[in-house]
């Protein structure tokens, strides 16, 4: 069981980094798939990469608002209610 | 009751799940809370990060161009090179037409029109918005307001904030962005609308004649081509024509910008004064 968990904990942190990493090195399509594939793993890594994004590349003339951090925020939201569904039902082993 | 809301928040927040989210929530607030308090220091830390991803992606770029057909790269390569050197000659006769003029008027261009060049360190795709990271900042004399101009003299868009070492540069196509330009040979005014990835829409009445292929052009100084009419849609009950703007540089390849001033510091400084 500490192994499973162990394990877990460092695909989780692949993940995070992948995503982090992937922010500045890849196209934001890509990003966005990362992002969303990661959500079902670490729930609010969607938010933190929004913030992230926003960080690096938000300008205030480019855009009205901060859509990263908008939208990584939702996905979390998303990736919050469906983890909660999925964790509290009878079909987990 | 409460038992059963506490099970839920267990299972909600496990491990590992709960510390990564910690984790990687702690770290996005601790960056945007340098770029916020030290801009400075947060470029000078996120140049070299910007500087491997477009290395990589000129790598990647000219490893998958390899792949390509020979003989087509070839007919290409010979093509472009006669279209250099007509391009070369026609720019010195250009150039050769301005010195002239400026010396008939018995005025030259202003020093500052030299400009600032300076190497991008960030841009689309990487960058989600039509935004541009480009390593010159106050120190190198670049103020906010300042125009950035691609190769062959091309705006690209306004300086819009600067720090100390960097500044960022939002590209006139970006979503919330419009000019005033240009387009066809009887120069129909039109306003460009940014639509993302360095593409613009414009609505121009049908009457016009505006073809595909019509050169569009932003005031400069003088008229500066910044791309051209790739599509026309037009709806027969409607008395305009909507045009589809592709850029004259793409701007996902721009890797040097030059910055200078045009006016529109002065424009600002001017409508802001009492």
């Amino acid at each position: 069981m500490t192994r499973v968990s162990t394990s877990l904990g460092i695909f989780d942190g692949l993940l995070v980094l992948l995503a982090f990493v992937g922010v500045i090195l890849f196209p934001w399509p890509l990003v966005v798939a990362i992002m969303l594939a990661g959500a079902f793993f670490v729930p609010f890594l969607p938010l933190a990469m929004g913030i992230f994004a926003d960080t690096l590349y938000y300008a205030p003339h480019a855009a009205a608002f901060p859509y990263a951090t908008i939208l990584g925020a939702a996905a979390t939201g998303l990736a919050l209610v469906v983890r909660s569904r999925l964790k509290t039902s009878i079909i987990r082993g | 009751m409460r038992k059963t809301y506490l099970t839920r928040r267990k299972t909600l927040f496990d491990s590992p799940a709960a510390l990564w989210s910690t984790v990687v929530l702690a770290f996005a607030l601790i960056t945007l809370l340098v770029r916020i308090v030290a801009p400075g220091l947060f470029s000078r830390m996120a140049a070299p990060a910007f500087g491997i991803a477009d290395a990589l992606t000129t790598r990647i770029h000219a490893f998958t161009q390899g792949f390509a057909d020979a003989a087509a790269l070839s007919a290409e390569n010979e093509r472009l090179v006669a279209e250099n050197a007509t391009l070369a000659a026609e720019n010195r006769t250009l150039s050769q037409k301005a010195t002239d003029l400026a010396a008939l008027v018995g005025s030259a261009l202003p020093a500052a029109s030299a400009g600032i060049t300076a190497g991008v360190v960030a841009h689309p795709p990487e960058s989600p918005y039509d935004t541009f990271l480009v390593a010159a900042g106050s120190d190198a004399g670049v103020r906010a307001g300042y125009e950035a101009f691609g190769g062959g003299g091309v705006p690209l868009g306004i300086v819009s904030s600067i720090s100390p070492g960097f500044s960022r540069v939002t590209l006139f196509s970006a979503p919330s962005e419009n000019v005033a330009g240009w387009v066809g040979t009887s120069s129909q005014p039109v306003i460009l609308t940014g639509t993302g990835a360095g593409t613009f829409s414009a609505s121009v009445a049908r009457s016009a004649g505006i073809k595909e292929g019509d050169v569009v052009s932003i005031p400069g100084p003088g008229r500066l081509p910044i791309g051209v009419v790739a599509r026309i849609d037009s709806d027969p009950s409607s008395p305009s024509v909507s045009l589809r703007i592709q850029p004259a540089i793409d701007p996902f390849s721009v890797s040097w910008v030059t910055l200078r001033d045009t006016g529109a510091t002065f424009v600002t400084a001017t409508s802001s004064a009492p």
